[in-house]
C-alpha cells in the first residue's frame, strides 16, 4: 500500500513538472506575413488552406476581415494592433499572451465567432461572459462547429470552412436587419400618411 | 416534339410576338416622342414608309425560323467520335473573384463576359460570388471562399461532357436537358458525383467533408441523389443535407438531435463481448474447409439465381434491384465472401474482360470495341485499387460500372440486359475454370 501511494505521488510529481511545460504547436511563420492586406485576401486563403495549423496571427487577421467587411481600409496592419483590436472586441483576455505563430485555439476562435454572430449563449455564458469553453460548446450546439474541445487547433481548410459558415450567417443577420429597418420605415411612412387624414376627419 | 423543340418554338413565338408588335407600331406610324416640341414643329417628321403587312410578316417569320434553326443546331449531336470544345462565360460577378486559364497562369480579376476554356480555375473571396454559364447546358453559381476548376467542357458526339471540381467551398449547379446526353461530373477531394440533370449544391470543407445540399434556387423541390458505390438513393429538399459521412438526410438530422448510436468500438469495452468476438474469429482447419465449401456453394447458388439469365426488367439500371446480393451470403460472414468475390474479379479482371469483349462481338451488340470499354476497365481497376479489403459496396460498384457501360453502348433495356448477362457469363467462365477455387484456397487467411 505504501509503495502504491509513493508511486502515485511520484507520478503526480512528474505530471506536474512536465505538464506545465506542455506547449502548443508553433509554426515558423504565419500566412499573413506574406499576404497582409485585404487585397491579398484570395492569395491569403489559398495559402492558409494548405496550412496544417492556423496560427493566432492568421486567425485574428481573417476574423477581423470577416467581422469588419465594410471597414477593410481601417483594419490594423501589424500583429500588435490586430491583437489590440481583438481585445477591444472581447475576443482575447487583457492578460492573455498570444504568440503570433502559435496555433490558435478553437476556444479563442469560438469566442470571436460568438461575438460576430451576436450569440448570447445559455445561462453560464450570459452570467460569466463568453469564455472559450462555453463559446465552443455553444457553436457545437448550434451546429456551426463539429464536436471539438476549446484547446484544440484547426487546420487551414477547417478554419476556412468555419469562416464561410460564419460569413453566411452574418449575411443572414444583415438581411434580417435590413428587413426590420425597412418594415419600421414603412410603418413610419404609413403613420405619417394616415395622420393628416385623421386630422381632417 | 422534344422538350428542346418546344422550348425553341416557345422562344420563337415570343420573339415573333415582339417583332409583330414592333411592326404594328411601326406600320401605324408610331414615332418616338421628342422632348423638344418646338424643333418638332419647325422640322416636320420624315415621311414614314409604311411597308406591306405581308412583307413584314414574311420577314419576321424568316428571322424566327433562322433563330429557331440556330437554337436547334446547338442541340444537334455531332458525328460519332467528333469532339467540339465548349466554353464557359462569366454571367455575373460579386466581390473579389478571380480566374486563370490553367494552374500555371497568373490570376486575373473576373469580369462579366469573360470566356473560360477547359482547364480554367476560379476562386472567390469572403463576400464574393460568381455565376458561370458552362457549355450548352449548365449554370454554376460559385459561392464565397471557393476554389473551383473546370477541367473539361466538350461536346463529344451526342454527349455534353463537363467536369467540375470543387477544391474548397461551395458551388450550386443547374444542369439542363437540351436533347443531348448529359455527362456532368462534379468532384471534390473525397467524392465524385455524376449528374444527369437537376439543380443542387455541393460543398467541400475541412469540417464535414463533402456535402450535397439543395440548391439555393430550390426551396421546395426535391433532389434525388444516388450514391454510386453503395447504390443508396436519398431525397433532399429544403435545407436537408446528404454527406459522404452520413448519406441519409433523415439520419443526419436525427444524429444531430440525439447523437449517433453507440459505436461498435464502445461495445468492445464490454469484456464478455470481446471474448465472444475472439471466439468467433478463431480459426481452425475445419472452419477453413467449411468456409471454402460455403463460398463455393454461395457462389453457385448466386449464379443459379436468375441474375444473369433474368429477362430484362424495366430498364438496365434496375438490374441489380431484382436481387439482394447479400442474401446468399448471409449470415455466415457475408462481408468476407464479398472480399473474396471482389478480390477474385480484381485478380482476374483482364481475362474476364477479354471474354466479355469476345462475347459482345459474338452477340453483335457492338461491331468494334467501344471506347468506353477501356474506361470501364480502368474504373473497375480504380475500385480494386481503392482498398485492400472489399465489401458489398465494391461488388455493387463493379456491377454499376458494367451496367453503366452496357447502357451507354446499347439502345434498349433488352440489349443492356443482354450485355450485362455477357459480363456475367465471362465471370462464370472464370469461376468454372477452377480459378476461383484456387483463389479461395490461396486467400484463406485474408482479413
Amino acid at each position: 500500500m505504501i509503495r502504491f501511494c509513493l508511486g502515485v505521488f511520484l507520478l503526480l510529481g512528474v505530471l506536474l513538472q512536465n505538464g506545465c511545460a506542455m506547449e502548443r504547436t508553433t509554426a515558423e511563420s504565419s500566412v499573413v506575413d506574406s499576404y497582409a492586406t485585404p487585397d491579398d485576401e484570395l492569395d491569403f486563403l489559398d495559402a492558409l488552406e494548405r496550412r496544417r495549423v492556423v496560427t493566432n496571427h492568421d486567425a485574428i487577421h481573417a476574423l477581423l476581415m470577416a467581422a469588419e467587411p465594410e471597414a477593410h481600409e481601417d483594419l490594423p496592419t501589424d500583429y500588435e494592433s490586430r491583437v489590440n483590436r481583438a481585445r477591444q472586441r472581447g475576443w482575447v483576455k487583457e492578460d492573455a499572451e498570444l504568440p503570433p505563430n502559435e496555433s490558435a485555439t478553437v476556444g479563442m476562435i469560438a469566442v470571436a465567432v460568438c461575438d460576430m454572430l451576436e450569440i448570447k449563449g445559455g445561462l453560464t455564458m450570459r452570467v460569466f461572459g463568453p469564455s472559450p469553453r462555453y463559446a465552443t460548446r455553444e457553436l457545437i450546439f448550434r451546429q456551426i462547429l463539429p464536436r471539438r474541445t476549446d484547446n484544440q487547433s484547426m487546420t487551414g481548410l477547417e478554419f476556412i470552412d468555419l469562416l464561410s459558415r460564419v460569413q453566411e450567417r452574418m449575411e443572414v443577420i444583415r438581411a434580417q436587419r435590413a428587413r426590420e429597418a425597412r418594415e419600421v420605415e414603412e410603418e413610419n411612412r404609413a403613420a405619417t400618411e394616415v395622420a393628416p387624414a385623421d386630422e381632417a376627419t | 416534339m422534344s422538350e428542346m423543340e418546344t422550348m425553341n418554338w416557345r422562344t420563337g413565338g415570343t420573339w415573333i410576338a415582339c417583332l409583330l408588335a414592333g411592326a404594328v407600331m411601326f406600320g401605324a406610324g408610331v414615332v418616338p416622342m421628342d422632348d423638344n416640341d418646338d424643333e418638332a414643329e419647325a422640322a416636320p417628321p420624315a415621311p414614314v414608309t409604311v411597308r406591306d403587312a405581308g412583307e413584314v410578316r414574311d420577314e419576321v417569320l424568316r428571322a424566327a425560323e433562322a433563330l429557331s434553326a440556330e437554337a436547334r443546331a446547338l442541340a444537334e449531336p455531332l458525328e460519332e467520335g467528333e469532339q467540339r470544345r465548349l466554353q464557359a462565360v462569366v454571367m455575373s460577378v460579386t466581390g473579389r473573384a478571380q480566374w486563370r486559364p490553367d494552374a500555371e497562369a497568373a490570376w486575373r480579376n473576373a469580369e462579366v463576359d469573360d470566356v473560360l476554356d477547359s482547364g480554367a480555375m476560379i476562386r472567390t473571396g469572403g463576400r464574393a460570388g460568381l455565376i458561370l454559364r458552362v457549355g450548352k447546358n449548365a449554370t454554376i453559381q460559385v459561392d464565397r471562399n471557393t476554389r473551383l476548376t473546370l477541367p473539361e467542357i466538350v461536346q463529344d458526339g451526342a454527349t455534353l461532357r463537363t467536369r467540375a471540381g470543387i477544391e474548397r467551398g461551395r458551388a450550386d449547379f443547374k444542369v439542363d436537358e437540351i436533347g443531348l446526353t448529359n455527362d456532368f461530373t462534379v468532384t471534390t477531394p473525397s467524392t465524385t458525383l455524376a449528374v444527369r440533370g437537376t439543380g443542387f449544391g455541393m460543398r467541400y470543407g475541412g469540417l464535414d467533408g463533402t456535402q450535397v445540399v439543395a440548391a439555393r434556387t430550390n426551396e421546395m423541390a426535391s433532389i434525388e441523389l444516388t450514391y454510386f458505390l453503395s447504390r443508396v438513393t436519398v431525397l433532399l429538399s429544403g435545407a436537408a443535407i446528404s454527406s459522404d459521412r452520413q448519406q441519409n438526410p433523415v439520419l443526419a438530422a436525427l444524429f444531430q438531435t440525439v447523437g449517433p448510436p453507440r459505436a461498435f468500438t464502445a461495445a468492445l469495452e464490454d469484456t464478455d463481448m470481446v471474448e465472444d468476438l475472439a471466439e468467433a474469429f478463431e480459426r481452425n482447419p475445419i472452419a477453413d474447409q467449411r468456409q471454402v465449401d460455403v463460398a463455393l456453394a454461395s457462389v453457385q447458388d448466386t449464379f443459379d439465381l436468375p441474375i444473369f439469365t433474368q429477362p430484362p426488367v424495366d430498364d438496365g439500371d434496375d438490374f441489380l434491384d431484382s436481387f439482394d446480393p447479400s442474401d446468399p451470403f448471409a449470415p455466415d460472414g457475408g462481408e468476407e465472401l464479398f472480399t473474396l468475390l471482389v478480390g477474385f474479379i480484381c485478380q482476374q479482371l483482364t481475362p474476364i474482360f477479354e471474354s466479355f469483349e469476345t462475347g459482345l462481338l459474338n452477340a453483335e451488340l457492338v461491331s468494334a470495341v467501344p471506347e468506353q470499354f477501356g474506361q470501364t476497365f480502368s474504373n473497375i481497376m480504380a475500385i480494386c485499387d481503392a482498398s485492400e479489403t472489399y465489401t458489398e459496396s465494391d461488388w455493387i460498384g463493379i456491377f454499376d460500372q458494367v451496367i453503366n457501360f452496357c447502357q451507354s453502348i446499347t439502345k434498349s433495356p433488352e440489349q443492356a440486359s443482354l450485355c450485362v448477362n455477357i459480363f456475367g457469363e465471362a465471370l462464370i467462365e472464370q469461376f468454372e475454370s477452377g480459378a476461383f477455387e484456387q483463389f479461395i484456397i490461396d486467400n484463406l487467411n485474408f482479413q
